[in-house]
């Protein structure tokens, strides 16, 4: 049930990955400074090497796509964090639409601060992720900014 | 019970957060000063059912926005006055079962208002992220929080401990 999610703002793309165990989750891209990632549930498998439980932290190297696999029972969750409010950043991950969002968007949010929920006061994320391994492009990437595809 | 731990990576200060019991307080940025440090931050709940509380700067009335079964992310963004980022926001875990969540801040403004407050870096910690700033820091303390909250109302109250008036005689029950 492997999938990855992106949210932003105005300073920061986090893509927020969840995976089954035994199940893998690859970036097809890379940039070339290295990143953050941190794990928060679970225990997950890096670059095949590297295994990483939660809640800490983890680098992928410059120049290095990212391969995760999920090790512990159950579902593991990590985050990878980029500045894309540095322009050197941005311009290797997200196209120029979705940088101009990201800079300007702000969403419908509830007056004081949190998303209106009153027509769905019951919410998740867990019925959208789907079975199998998973290859985040940077094509989705751009598709789930255009769509605001986050919260 | 809470328990908060604290990673500054390389470009943002991590916040995460469980609890492990019914009616305990997941996370409470009292917004009540005008404080725009509250802004721009993203979070994610990974564990867990909770209820999330809103409350009204003028009027500070907690008001039962969602009921959020993990996973789930949302962002607070920028917003177009500063009013907007004077609401009380509270989490509230509804069952006897890990409930967790992490929030991401710029560690840009991990010193700012709500966030200066909270943080639990040590000076020599604050120090080597100052001379480091793009190297982790695991903040040594981590924090442990007792905060029980009505799920109704996410009015805080004191878990009353079982009183113990049963006299050493009683203990002597006679089986027959």
């Amino acid at each position: 049930m492997a999938i990855s999610k992106c949210s932003f703002n105005t300073e920061t793309l986090c893509i927020f990955n969840m995976l089954d165990q035994g199940e893998t989750i690859d970036y097809d891209w890379s940039i070339n400074t290295d990143y953050s990632v941190v794990v928060m549930e679970g225990s997950v498998q890096f670059q095949n090497s590297t295994t990483v439980n939660y809640v800490n932290e983890y680098r992928i190297q410059p120049n290095e796509n990212l391969t995760a696999t999920a090790i512990s029972p159950g579902r593991s969750y990590f985050i990878s964090l980029f500045r894309i409010d540095v322009e050197s950043i941005a311009n290797q991950i997200i196209n120029e639409a979705s940088k101009n969002k990201a800079k300007t968007f702000v969403p419908e949010w509830y007056e004081y601060g949190a998303p209106d929920f009153s027509e769905n006061p019951n919410i998740t994320w867990k019925d959208e992720f789907v079975s199998g391994d998973y290859t985040l492009t940077k094509t989705l990437i751009d598709s789930q900014i255009s769509l605001g595809d986050w919260s | 019970m809470k328990r908060v731990k604290w990673i500054a990576t390389k470009d943002h200060l991590i916040l995460s957060g469980r609890t492990y019991y019914k009616n305990d307080e997941l996370h409470t940025p009292d917004g009540m000063s005008e404080d725009s440090s509250f802004a721009n931050v993203i979070m994610y709940y990974t564990s867990g059912n909770t209820r999330v509380f809103t409350s009204n700067a003028s009027h500070n009335v907690w008001t039962t926005h969602a009921n959020i079964q993990a996973p789930f992310g949302c962002v607070r963004p920028i917003c177009n006055s500063v009013v907007q980022y004077t609401g009380g926001f509270g989490i509230v875990n509804l069952e006897n079962s890990n409930a967790a969540y992490t929030v991401i801040i710029p560690k840009a403004i991990r010193n700012s208002g709500y966030w200066g407050n909270i943080n639990t870096a040590s000076e020599e910690e604050q120090e080597l992220v100052n001379q480091k700033p793009t190297e982790t820091v695991v903040f040594e303390s981590q924090c442990f929080v007792a905060t029980k909250r009505d799920p109704d109302t996410f009015e805080i109250y004191t878990e009353e401990e079982a009183s113990n008036d049963i006299a050493t005689e009683d203990l002597n029950i006679d089986w027959g």
